[in-house]
């Protein structure tokens, strides 16, 4: 497999960059679209799993679907008319589901290759913890939208964790998903040696940037004039 | 002075500029008014925080809180021009947080929002008691928000981040 996972760098829009690319594909685009999707699996093995596929089988499909993304050219022929990245994916995988079951007679792909490093575990605890949607793709966009979440907080943490303050972030992670309750920040003033109203300067300079991470992390799976509509999407995703 | 019927002109359009970052905002501080505070008392934290950036996006200034006691208590130490508030909250209900707070007279300032994706007749009753509150059921959409935060405060500057 040749495919690199590199996150240090990304166009600003793989998407629209993708979509700009015509037949002339930007390798670095479309290599970033790996990593998008390689980062966003989970949704897909929980809509695998909502629409009745058992545990096992779930990871075959989702296994065997990103060994054939990762190697055969998925992005032929991609233009605009695809949509988001995020429909675009799950088109891709209907598609991908429905051949497997097709050669169901067959050795699966999943089954003697090469395993991509997935964690199944968390993806079924994911799965479990879930509010149940009526349908697999309701459970996809509501999955899509917690995955997209974990995603901007793993990246904050690696980003402070480079910049050497790592402690800091591990003190603070309390803070970004609570406001105040059960999070003191005179006991995080305490544990990190520093004055209240620094620990609390700190956490707010943390938020601010896990914003930032967050809309630019949207930013990299739809047009930016599309922002405000795939945030009502995700909104929408926890609603029945 | 901005006419208060006219609210399309009051505040900018929902700014989906993504290059807008806190330094930025930062520095438009300087030349505007405060942004308008608003608390949103949410009990699941992944709409929270999605509703968080949405407004922040407008230019507002969002404060979340996940359970009733924790609004209660942000009602009590700041001043919030507006209030989102869950209905269905895991230790009690808006109605209570709201109606509580008001006793104290912690809302003096404060424009009320409720939601609730069970919008039964009897919620939206219990939401018109509380004077100059609006009852939304979820799902909302954020453009419809937008515009009844808008009639709510027809002449509030934000920050066009």
């Amino acid at each position: 497999m040749t495919t690199s996972f590199s996150r240090d760098y990304f166009p600003t829009t793989h998407w629209s960059v993708i979509n700009n690319a015509g037949n002339s594909q930007s390798l670095l685009a479309e290599s970033a679209l790996n990593e998008l999707c390689f980062r966003y699996w989970e949704p897909l093995y929980v809509f695998a799993r909502h629409g009745g596929t058992a545990h096992a089988n779930a990871e075959d499909l989702v296994q065997s679907f990103f060994l054939d993304f990762l190697e055969e050219n998925y992005l032929q022929g991609l233009d605009s008319k695809n949509g988001r990245f995020r429909a675009f994916l799950l088109e891709c995988f209907k598609n991908h589901s429905r051949n497997e079951w097709k050669r169901a007679g067959r050795q699966k792909r999943g089954g003697g290759a090469d395993h991509l490093p997935l964690d199944w575990a968390t993806a079924d605890e994911k799965f479990q913890s879930l509010m149940a949607a009526e349908t697999p793709e309701k459970m996809y966009d509501r999955a899509w939208a917690v995955t997209l979440l974990e995603q901007v907080l793993e990246l904050l943490g690696e980003e402070m964790q480079a910049k050497g303050k790592g402690e800091l972030f591990e003190e603070l992670k309390p803070s970004l998903m609570v406001d105040r309750a059960d999070f003191s920040y005179g006991d995080a003033a305490n544990r990190l040696k520093l004055s209240e109203e620094a620990t609390r300067q700190a956490a707010k300079r943390l938020r601010e940037y896990y914003q930032k991470l967050l809309r630019q992390e949207i930013l990299k799976t739809c047009d930016p004039a599309e922002v405000e509509q795939e945030i009502q999407f995700l909104l929408n995703a926890f609603s029945d | 002075m901005n006419s208060k019927n006219n609210t399309q002109t009051c505040l900018p359009p929902p700014s989906t500029d993504l290059a807008c970052n806190s330094a930025d905002a930062k520095e438009s501080k300087a030349a505007i008014p405060p942004m308008l505070q608003v608390l949103l008392l949410e009990d699941n934290v992944e709409l929270a925080e999605l509703l968080r950036l949405m407004f922040e996006m407008w230019g507002f200034q969002p404060t979340v809180a996940h359970l009733g006691r924790d609004a209660s208590r942000l009602l009590e130490e700041q001043e919030f021009r507006l209030a989102l508030v869950d209905i269905d909250l895991p230790d009690t209900t808006g109605f209570e947080v709201v109606a509580g707070a008001l006793a104290q007279g912690w809302l003096q300032n404060t424009k009320i929002i409720f939601f609730s994706g069970e919008p039964s007749d009897d919620r939206v009753a219990m939401a018109r008691q509380f004077p100059g509150s609006l009852f939304v059921p979820k799902p909302f959409e954020m453009q419809n928000l937008l515009g009844l935060i808008q009639k709510l405060f027809p002449n509030e500057p934000t920050c066009e981040c």
